[in-house]
């Protein structure tokens, strides 16, 4: 037989055709593996890891304050190196996690390459509110096994009460991830308000979805 | 008795069975349906849905205190979704990024606020309010967006909100893209 191209396939040559179904039997098992190789890569394609993250229960901070926020609910989550973890400790917080958390042996290593996360926030005075009065919103993204890059970015957003409705806040950012294991994704809400509490409404949402490898992150 | 492998069943002669041009003809035919599927999924990854609509350009009038669906007047790019007056059906299911845009066009001194939302079903998700603090006509564009997982057949809408005296008008835009299957 001689091989053709570039992808393992052959042809026959001479007059042997007592091991023509067994070549036919090599080539049919080799077109296989390379398109399902293909279908594989392709489909992998439409599952880039996602997570998405949101409170089911206010969250009351008294005025001026800050707090963490205690996400509790995994609404989608199609990654195996992502996901919700409660810290614990003496400033216990929930986190997203993008590969094993730090400190712990590392399971799931993350893909390397650059990440795109978001957050949704909406918080709303008990009471009386002092006009235009600050609301903040902050994810950073840590990555505390490496001291050289232990601060990846941030995300904040700040906007002022003007007394009806509550304030909303939502953005977007990126961040690459160039290790193996151990970012986290740490959530802060504040206010300013010296009139009255602050709730964190239910249904915020944070979310990490990965954007792919650095190599093929084009420039035109 | 032919063999099949294993993952797209292409059928392939084993030892004793007769070669006639069926076999052939039947290997043929099964590399074909396997590109075929090969194909479709990377039509599936290269095309995925999408599209941008937009309100008219002069705007569209809003009651001041009313959250207001923005009427859709103009379609930049549909691939994969339904457009309404005042939302967009996705058609296939899968996480979204989804994203709304909005330029307030009032000249008026009496704004106090612009809340800006992306809606799904008919609900904020992800929202930017921004207060206006003195009386003056300064105008500031919001852009509200994030991750929504969609069902099929279900809406995205942008709505509008702001306290003011008297109707105002703003230009908004909506967009989405195709993240992830569900």
């Amino acid at each position: 037989m001689t091989t053709i191209g570039t992808h393992g396939l052959s042809c026959q040559t001479g007059d042997n055709f007592a091991s023509l179904a067994l070549y036919m039997q090599d080539e049919a098992t080799r077109i296989d593996d390379l398109l399902y190789a293909q279908l594989t890569s392709l489909t992998g394609f439409l599952a880039r890891p996602t997570i998405i993250v949101t409170n089911s229960a206010n969250v009351l901070m008294a005025g001026p304050d800050f707090t963490r926020i205690p996400w509790d609910t995994v609404l989608f989550n199609n990654s195996t190196f992502m996901g919700l973890t409660n810290t614990g400790g003496s400033d216990p917080r929930t986190i997203i996690t993008v590969g094993s958390r730090g400190g712990a042996a590392v399971t799931v290593p993350y893909l390397q390459g650059w990440y795109r996360y978001g957050i949704g926030t909406r918080m709303t005075a008990t009471g009386a509110i002092t006009a235009y009065s600050s609301r903040m919103t902050q994810v950073d993204v840590i990555d505390e096994t490496n001291i050289f890059r232990p601060g990846l970015g941030s995300l904040i957003e700040e906007t002022f009460d003007t007394s009806t409705g509550g304030e909303a806040h939502c953005g977007h950012n990126t961040f690459r991830a160039a290790g193996i294991s151990g970012i986290r994704l740490d959530t802060t809400i504040s206010n300013q308000n010296l009139a009255s509490s602050v709730n964190l409404n239910t249904n915020s949402y944070l979310w990490v979805t990965y954007i792919g490898p650095d190599e093929q992150i084009e420039v035109a | 008795m032919p063999g099949t492998t294993t993952h797209f069943g292409i059928r392939y002669p084993c030892g004793g069975d007769t070669i006639d041009p069926t076999v052939f003809a039947n290997f043929a035919t099964d590399v074909e349906t396997a590109l075929t599927t090969v194909a479709t999924a990377a039509d599936a990854a290269t095309t995925r849905p999408a599209f941008s609509v937009t309100t008219a350009a002069a705007g569209v009038a809003v009651a001041p205190g009313v959250p207001t669906a923005l009427t859709i007047t103009t379609t930049d790019w549909n691939d994969g979704f339904t457009v309404g007056a005042t939302s967009v059906t996705v058609n296939n299911a899968g996480v979204y990024l989804v994203s709304a845009e909005f330029l307030p066009q009032n000249t008026t001194t009496t704004v106090t606020e612009w809340d800006g939302s992306v809606a799904y079903n008919g609900t904020a998700r992800f929202t930017l309010k921004l207060g206006k603090q003195g009386a003056n006509t300064s105008t500031y564009p919001i852009n509200a967006s994030g991750l929504i997982v969609c069902a099929a057949a279900s809406t995205l809408s942008m709505i509008w909100t702001w306290n003011s005296v008297g109707s105002t008008t703003v230009f908004g835009r909506l967009s989405a893209t195709f993240i992830c299957n569900p």
